[in-house]
């Protein structure tokens, strides 16, 4: 009977785990968030001078002296990032669906986009400022043509890739063309769209800031620009800052979307 | 009366990469009305090129195809293929994939629930209505397969290999399952073209057996199968089931033989 103590005990620690919120793992990685902001505070309060690099004090402080310029300036840029993007990746869609559909369309807007694609959107902001000045839209054409690109040739190759198989059993059972468009080809390539959304998210968020910091009246890049040449560099993080959380929401609420639409499949997660 | 499937001359070539390939050389073969007929054949001699032609997803190159008098252009949901891969769509559940070709049609939404409900039961799915095949065995996705292919209650039903990529007693199981369904009422009326290189299964379940030559394909010689329907697995084991194998057997080594020195 020795050994009923040690089961007890046992027991008491597997019903102990699940109520547990923080795996060892977890516990890991926030070790590793607190030494960073420790050795940050460290060097910022005696190595580094704030010309360079802002201390964490500095930073949370001017999150509350800008506040209202701060709101300002992350709805425009959001502005620019969503409805740009949406746009673009639509069209995008849009575009590689017809080009697939007819050899025609294909002939015609393949030469098009094979010009377009190997230039980076960025490279074209000073056309665009000369264009359509420094308000909104040239930046959401930008952006736009941007995700269009990435999902054009996302959309292309990935029709291109759909098992003859499901197109071959749909005829069969008595579906045409347009059927099996949208009951067959679609849902299939929902998988690499999702991913090319992914790459269209990061990508917008690079030519808004980009096209931003070349001639703008608002927004977070504007901001930046500004901050640098007051040698702000509180501001300019806290810009940064916010750029890559607003960034990383973004795709993953494009992934908890994707993850809904591709329910059905396979996953190795 | 002529039979109900005529396949007439019908050939048909590949370009390869490096020269034409022709997969079947005037291949002649009635099937009728109501007939379960096995299509045997050394590999590669065009058994399912000839079933894709006659579901109308390939065209000949020369010949012609003709189901209940009319020739054969386009696929129709009055011949449905049962393909020997997963054809299985994976995102649609059980029973959207099995109504898939009742979609296609006019038919009242409650007739199609009634069929898709009677073919979940038919193939035992009962509690998988809205699984999606990924939760599925691939004994399980070839249930869904042919029950999608029995729904538009086709007169023709054409089977590329479908057991093939299954284990030997899933395989078995469904090969049984199959022959309780050609006993039906239903099923008595309907044509099957069935395509496989398992000799046993062909036996199993044909009327007739059509054996291929090597490729280019062509049919050598078209067996009678003897036994009454519906049959048991236990008559694999009686010494007229072995004659008949081995007598295709000795047809398909004879190809195999000739094939290797001519080519």
């Amino acid at each position: 009977m020795a050994e009923l103590p040690g089961k007890e005990e046992q027991v008491q620690q597997q019903k102990r785990l699940p109520g547990k919120i923080l795996s060892p793992e977890a516990i890991a990685s926030i070790l590793t968030v607190l030494m960073v902001l420790v050795i940050w505070y460290y060097l910022t309060d005696s190595f580094i001078d704030k010309l360079f690099f802002p201390s964490p004090m500095d930073t949370v402080l001017v999150v509350g002296r800008m506040e209202g310029v701060l709101v300002g300036y992350f709805l425009a840029t959001m502005y620019r990032v969503v409805v740009g993007m949406l746009a673009g990746a639509l069209l995008g869609v849009l575009c590689g669906v017809a080009m697939s559909w007819n050899k025609w369309i294909n002939s015609i807007l393949d030469p098009l986009i094979e010009a377009l694609r190997p230039i980076p959107a960025v490279a074209l902001i000073p056309f665009f400022i000369l264009w359509f000045g420094i308000g909104d839209m040239g930046k959401l054409i930008l952006t736009a043509l941007g995700g269009f690109t990435v999902m054009v040739v996302t959309t292309l190759e990935a029709i291109k890739h759909v098992s003859p198989i499901y197109i071959m059993a749909a005829r069969t059972l008595g579906a045409n063309r347009l059927t099996i468009y949208r009951t067959v080809i679609l849902p299939a390539i929902t998988p690499p769209l999702i991913g090319g959304m992914r790459v269209t998210v990061a990508l917008s968020f690079a030519l808004v800031i980009a096209s931003e910091f070349m001639g703008a009246q608002s927004g977070l890049g504007y901001m930046i620009m500004l901050a640098r040449r007051t040698l702000q560099t509180d501001a300019i993080l806290v810009g940064v800052i916010i750029i890559g959380i607003t960034s990383w929401i973004v795709d993953r609420m494009v992934r908890i979307i994707g993850n809904y639409l591709t329910r059905w499949a396979p996953r190795s997660d | 009366m002529s039979a109900y499937i005529q396949i007439l001359n019908v050939q048909k070539s590949f370009a390869g990469t490096a020269r034409q390939i022709e997969a079947l050389r005037d291949v002649n073969l009635e099937v009728e009305a109501g007939e379960f007929m096995c299509l045997v054949g050394p590999s590669g001699c065009g058994k399912s090129t000839l079933v894709f032609i006659v579901a109308g997803l390939v065209a000949p190159s020369g010949g012609a195809v003709q189901v209940g008098g009319a020739p054969v252009h386009d696929p129709d949901p009055d011949r449905t293929v049962v393909f020997q891969g997963d054809a299985v769509f994976p995102w649609m559940t059980v029973a959207q994939n099995i109504g898939y070709g009742l979609q296609q049609t006019n038919i009242a939404k409650q007739r199609k629930e009634e069929i898709v409900t009677n073919l979940i039961d038919l193939v035992g799915l009962g509690g998988f209505r809205d699984a999606y095949p990924k939760e599925l065995s691939g004994g399980m996705k070839k249930r869904v397969d042919l029950a999608r292919a029995y729904a538009t209650d086709p007169t023709v039903l054409l089977m590329d290999e479908p057991f093939g990529a299954l284990d030997a007693i899933t395989k078995e199981k469904m090969q049984e399952d199959l022959m309780r369904l050609s006993v039906t009422e239903t099923d008595k009326q309907r044509t099957v073209l069935f395509v496989t290189h398992d000799l046993e299964e062909a036996i199993f379940l044909a009327d007739r057996v059509a054996v291929m030559t090597s490729r280019p394909g062509a049919i050598q010689e078209v067996l009678d199968i003897p036994f009454p329907r519906p049959r048991e697995a236990s008559i694999k084991l009686s010494n007229e089931f072995q004659a008949l194998r081995g007598h295709i057997r000795g047809l398909l080594v004879a190809e195999e033989d000739n094939e290797i020195r001519e080519g």
